[in-house]
């Protein structure tokens, strides 16, 4: 099976702190991939490294099969897209602007733009904001804005950094249609949330990030077996190995 | 609660403070020490001119003209202190954030007005007016008396400037006409005024102008303590300083207590202006065009754009046509030809990732390499800058022909263009700062003050080492300038090189931990 990323010992420290350390990870192409973890775990480190905005002291990393190198840089960037926490806005551009400046960046052909544009907008609830300040918006907007965004360029593989998080629940429902889609047509997309319920409907294969490194890998058929005894967020805690505070250790409250 | 307060201020203040910051620091520090020194002798001369036998060994001295010297400088003090006087309210943003954990809204409002006040720059002018009170009132017993004057004076600026920014952010544009129209009218009644035939009558000026200035507020501030011989006059002197202190202070409290509960909006930038934007990424490029529209729109670079290219408008003229008479001091004239290329610098290259900030960890996820966008911003920054030297030295060849070394001047205007662009491009790396798109941009300028002070100071001992006249020594400062152009040249050439480095280390990591 082809692997979307693979990583082999990378390393990234800042200053003192390790944050990962020799941290594998193979994701297989036109897999939706749940990254989840505790705070802290280094899963928004990870996202920025392979979006290319955080360096890293040692590894390999492979991403389609390109290098993760200046040489490679370019052509890694023409096929990923990507959606961080908080979202990454131009604050004083319309949404209108804002996404035809990302069209002309990744030189789209120019007579279907606003057709794209206008769809996505529509499909999220964002017409009525094609012509506002950005700054001006909500987080869910400015949120959903940004999934446009990254969707616009097409990309093979799509990085989502707790993309769920202040959207309604219809908003939810769409998003999820349109990287259920984009499945279909074989790209890739490595998702991060706290959100289990999304992550354990959504995602084929399940990577639990902690202490530096991946402790559990689920495959889509080991988590759909598991779930049937116990919900992921139980799953996800008896990896963890989180210890349970002592029953009167709130007493006070 | 107020030492949390200025605890809590404190380690904002500290960690603000990188290494560079620091050094920067202590130069305005001392640069302000030495002003203020020098200030409060100027007071005691001119004090000691009116009231000793010190006038005696001056042989143009009448009272009348010391009176005018005095009452001049007061108002340039007064004038001064109004436009210095920092009236930022500490960190607002910060502080505001207190309002959730229990800090009372009046403590907190009445708290924050009195941390205004002790602003370095705010305790020097002040402390200036009290020693130049004291050293009219010359007895202990009228501290008191000087202590409300100089509140009073100082509550009147703080409020009379909250609101004369706040019409000029409103009027800004008016203002801009306005200026632009009454600058060549300024510039030739000055020129007149300053004309020979108005110096050969101007003592028939000196009283009526010395009855102006002693109304004017620095006159009526620094002509108090003669005001004050009766007790009577003393009391409703104090009493109205004390009234009017009081008024101004809880009228600046409500505008606090105000601010603390209304979080900045941002500002609206009616841009219909996305065919502006447009425009300029047609003609520098998406990252320059993109990064030129911010700057340009931004608030307060409108008002500094005024101020540099105001002042040369206004003064040059003037001193061209007094060139002979200036002597050694002529490169003040080409000090303020150089005012604005290295304004306009300052306004581009100073904080080259302060305006889009955060926006640029997206930029850099587009499939453009970082090395180019970061070129084509320098590229983009640079280019109002280096139009504006090409005009400015255009025009020193048309008018100072004939009279002036101009391959002197056309390398000393070279090598102060390279040496503010590369202290400029320190400054975007090592002293990035947020710009805060707040309505009152100007309280909050996008380049520290503390920068631009020193850029004056360094800009005024650059102009007078390269354009003095070095005598039979001439030649040989030409050729030490050509080197100098050269190297400065190539190291600028081989930092654009490297920059991607330097980003990737030094603002990467602060935006990315912004998250």
């Amino acid at each position: 099976m082809e692997r979307a990323i693979n990583i082999e010992g990378l390393k990234k420290s800042y200053g003192q702190t390790a944050v990962l350390k020799n941290f594998d990870l193979s994701v297989p192409s036109g897999n939706i991939f749940g990254l989840i973890g505790p705070n802290g775990a280094g899963k928004s480190t990870l996202i920025g490294i392979l979006t290319g905005l955080l360096d890293y002291d040692e590894g390999q990393i492979l991403i389609n099969g390109l290098e993760l190198n200046e040489a490679n840089e370019l052509d890694i960037k023409r096929q990923i897209a990507s959606v961080l926490q908080p979202p990454l806005l131009f604050e004083h551009f319309t949404s209108h602007d804002f996404l035809h400046y990302i069209c002309d960046i990744y030189e789209m052909p120019k007579d279907n733009r606003q057709v794209k544009i206008n769809s996505l907008l529509d499909f999220l609830g964002l017409t009525e904001f094609e012509h506002a300040k950005i700054n001006k918006l909500s987080a869910g907007s400015r949120k959903k804005l940004s999934f446009c965004a990254a969707i616009l360029t097409e990309p093979q593989i799509l990085f989502l950094d707790e993309p769920f998080e202040s959207i309604d629940v219809i908003s939810i429902g769409r998003m999820k249609t349109i990287l259920n889609r984009l499945q279909e047509k074989g790209k890739t997309i490595i998702i991060t949330s706290h959100i289990l319920e999304i992550v354990e409907n959504l995602c084929d294969d399940i990577a639990i990030l902690h202490k530096q490194k991946i402790i559990a890998y689920l495959d889509s058929k080991t988590h759909k077996e598991l779930q049937k005894d116990a919900s992921l967020s139980e799953i996800f805690e008896s990896y963890v190995e989180v210890e349970k505070p002592k029953s009167d250790v709130l007493k006070w409250l | 609660m107020f030492w949390k307060l200025l605890e809590y201020n404190w380690k904002l203040f500290r960690h603000s403070l990188t290494g560079a910051k620091l050094i920067v620091l202590i130069v305005y520090g001392l640069l302000l020490g030495t002003i203020f020194s020098q200030v409060i002798g100027t007071v005691y001369f001119i004090l000691m001119l009116q009231h000793t036998e010190l006038n005696s060994m001056f042989s143009w001295y009448t009272p009348a003209r010391g009176r005018l010297i005095l009452l001049v400088f007061v108002n340039i003090l007064w004038l001064a202190q109004f436009f210095f006087t920092n009236i930022r309210l500490m960190k607002l943003e910060q502080n505001r954030k207190l309002l959730t954990m229990g800090y009372p809204l009046n403590r907190l409002s009445r708290y924050l007005t009195f941390l205004a006040f002790l602003h370095p720059l705010n305790l020097l002018f002040n402390a200036t007016w009290f020693i130049l009170l004291m050293l009219q009132f010359k007895s202990i017993s009228y501290v008191p008396l000087a202590l409300v004057i100089v509140l009073a004076n100082f509550s009147l600026i703080f409020s009379a400037k909250f609101r004369v920014l706040k019409a000029i952010k409103n009027y800004q544009k008016w203002l801009l006409v306005l200026i632009l129209f009454m600058l060549p009218v300024v510039g030739v009644s000055v020129k007149e005024l300053l004309s020979n035939s108005f110096f050969m009558q101007f003592q028939q000026y000196i009283d009526p102008f010395n009855q102006i200035a002693a109304v004017l507020p620095g006159g009526l501030v620094a002509i108090a303590p003669s005001l004050s011989h009766a007790v009577l006059t003393q009391i409703a002197i104090g009493v109205f300083c004390l009234a009017l202190f009081a008024g101004l202070y809880f009228d600046h409290l409500k505008n606090t207590r105000k601010a603390l509960q209304t979080p900045p909006s941002q500002e609206d930038h009616k841009l219909k202006t996305s065919t502006f934007r447009s425009w300029l990424c047609t003609q520098f490029g998406d990252h320059a065009g993109k990064y030129v529209y911010y700057v340009v729109t931004h608030p307060y670079n409108k008002i500094q754009a005024i101020i540099f290219l105001g002042f040369p408008i206004l003064y040059l003229p003037f001193m061209i046509s007094r060139i002979d008479e200036l002597g050694a001091t002529k490169f003040v004239i080409l000090f303020f030809f150089m005012y604005a290329p290295m304004g306009f610098q300052l306004m581009f290259l100073g904080n080259l990732f302060g305006y889009e900030h955060r926006e640029l960890l997206q930029e850099m996820q587009f499939p453009v390499p970082l090395s180019k966008q970061l070129k084509q911003r320098i590229q983009g920054a640079l280019i109002l800058p280096l139009t504006m030297l090409v005009i400015v030295s255009g025009t020193e060849v048309i008018t100072l022909g004939g009279k002036e070394n101009l391959l002197s001047i056309l390398l000393g205007n070279i090598i102060i263009f390279e040496v503010f662009s590369v202290l400029f491009l320190w400054s975007s790396f090592y002293r990035l700062k947020k710009v805060e798109w707040v309505s009152f941009s100007f309280s909050q300028p996008v380049i520290a003050r503390s920068v631009q002070f020193i850029s004056g100071f360094v800009m005024m001992a650059l102009s007078a080492a390269l354009y003095i006249s070095y005598g039979s020594f001439e030649l040989y400062k030409d050729l030490a300038m050509v080197m100098l152009a050269i190297i400065f040249g190539f190291w600028i050439y081989r930092y654009i090189g490297n920059i991607q480095v330097v980003f990737t280390s030094k603002i990467t990591p602060r935006l990315w931990n912004e998250l």
